[in-house]
């Protein structure tokens, strides 16, 4: 459980931007500001640090500043600064709270541990089946159900993003498949396609945060055994070789900038899955999947966001800046 | 018929690198928003903005649902880029780390503007002064 000082000071127009802006040069990890009132000016801005030793010295710096604001005659009265220590426990409860059972299709339902899924949403499978991938993944029978515990990971079914992804993959994995997960969040795309059938999943995310929050995930699914999640990016020692499929939900510079690295760990007959992006970001990263040497085989829009699965085009195969080594491995 | 406004909450978020420790995660949070979906939208709209902090206006819905709107950066933010500091004095009084012109005061302003209670440019303009001296930098010219 994280720990921060929120340290809170009341401003005028006068002095709120010095403020925030000191707030900012001193390491908080954001600030918020008071809604004001009908002029739109507020008068506390509120900034937060890691609760660990340094924090008072950041305080002496502040009331210094405020010091001489008020000999510029900028300021009046007393720097009013208040402190309190929040924790994470303060508020994830109060959103976790709302998270409930999302149907991302006939097959496939995403649900808090806690959450009870209706009748008719049953598990079709249990979580801890032997070996499912070696058999058929079930369709459209029953739902299967995916169990996250939100957390600090991305991924608890409720975003357009992660139901596109999720649809894609539900649609695309095969009995046996191995699956790269970049940005795993969650893990929740790694355990619904390990669900589905794929034989195994590795994640990898640059936030070492949600490392530990996709293995709950994992092992409350059940398939902690073929799911591995590391802290990292594409050149982490876990990324082995090559993938039928690679998921990825993130950003569009995100996903631009890995094109190559995709590709360099995509099987020849493997196929990419990709979203994250707004449908107004969607020509341009068209374009360059195509100039990556993709070929988009489908694409598909949910709110404000777009999802696409591609292929390696033929006869162009997109290849790593590192180059592949005949062992398939890049 | 408008949805019911649950709250207002007005942040300072880098551009592109929204994450949900505290303000996001503890003002959206305590409303019963999940941050990263605030993270993942606001991150997608501003990472052409990438080194800039954002200010961003969000309204929280009963329904849990929100929208926000993003403004344009901090004066104080811009003043910095002009004057080519990394940081503003801590002690505007007694030292001063930087100048700008009138120029680019002006530029500011109109930038700003939108953002600003200001009737004008030059009052506008007025508006970055002050906040030029709060942060020990000249204004030449």
């Amino acid at each position: 459980m994280r720990h921060w000082v929120e340290v809170t000071i009341t401003v005028s127009p006068e002095t709120e931007e010095a403020i925030v802006n000191a707030f900012w040069e001193l390491g908080s990890s954001g600030v918020q500001q008071s809604a004001g009132g009908r002029t739109g000016a507020s008068d506390r801005v509120t900034g937060f640090w890691p609760d660990r030793p340094g924090v008072n010295e950041k305080l002496h710096r502040i009331a210094r500043l405020w010091e001489e604001l008020r000999n510029l005659g900028m300021a009046d009265g007393p720097c009013r600064i208040s402190t309190r220590k929040v924790s994470e426990d303060d508020w994830t409860g109060k959103w976790k709270a709302q998270v409930g059972p999302v149907r991302i299709s006939e097959g496939l339902t995403v649900a808090p541990p806690w959450s009870e899924v209706p009748r008719s949403d049953a598990p079709r499978s249990k979580p801890h089946q032997s070996e499912p991938h070696k058999s058929e993944p079930p369709r459209s029978d029953r739902t299967l159900v995916v169990r996250i515990n939100p957390g600090t990971g991305f991924g608890t079914g409720g975003h357009e993003t992660t139901q596109l992804c999720l649809r894609q993959l539900e649609k695309r994995i095969r009995p046996g498949d191995r699956v790269l997960d970049v940005g795993s969040g969650s893990g929740v795309l790694s355990i619904a396609a390990v669900l589905l059938g794929a034989s195994r999943a590795t994640g990898i995310d640059i936030d070492p945060e949600t490392i530990g929050n996709a293995l709950e995930n994992a092992r409350l699914n059940g398939v902690a055994d073929r799911v591995d999640v590391h802290a990292g990016r594409l050149d982490h020692p876990a990324v082995d070789g090559r993938y039928r499929i690679v998921v990825s939900n993130i950003s569009a510079a995100s996903l631009t900038a890995m094109l190559p690295g995709f590709a360099a760990h995509l099987h020849p007959g493997g196929e990419l899955i990709l979203s994250g992006l707004l449908i107004e970001e969607a020509g341009a990263f068209e374009a360059s999947l195509a100039s990556g040497g993709f070929a988009l085989l489908e694409r598909e829009t949910q709110g404000l966001w777009w999802a696409g699965a591609a292929v390696p085009a033929t006869g162009q195969m997109a290849t790593g800046r590192s180059g592949n080594g005949p062992d398939g491995k890049p | 018929m408008a949805k019911k406004i649950s709250t207002v909450i007005k942040l300072q978020v880098p551009a592109g690198q929204a994450n949900p420790a505290p303000p996001v995660g503890s003002a959206l949070g305590q409303h019963g928003v999940n941050p990263m979906e605030f993270c993942k939208v606001f991150n997608a709209k501003t990472n052409d903005q990438m080194g800039l902090i954002i200010p961003v206006v969000i309204t929280v819905y009963a329904d849990r649902s929100f929208s926000f709107i993003t403004k344009t950066p901090p004066a104080a933010v811009l003043l910095k880029r002009e004057a080519g500091l990394a940081k503003a004095s801590g002690e505007p009084n007694r030292e001063k780390v930087g100048k700008v012109t009138r120029d680019q005061v002006r530029q500011i302003a109109e930038l700003k503007k939108p953002d600003l209670n200001a009737a004008d440019t030059e009052a506008a303009m007025r508006m970055i002064e002050g906040t030029a001296r709060s942060m020990g930098i000249e204004v030449e010219g």
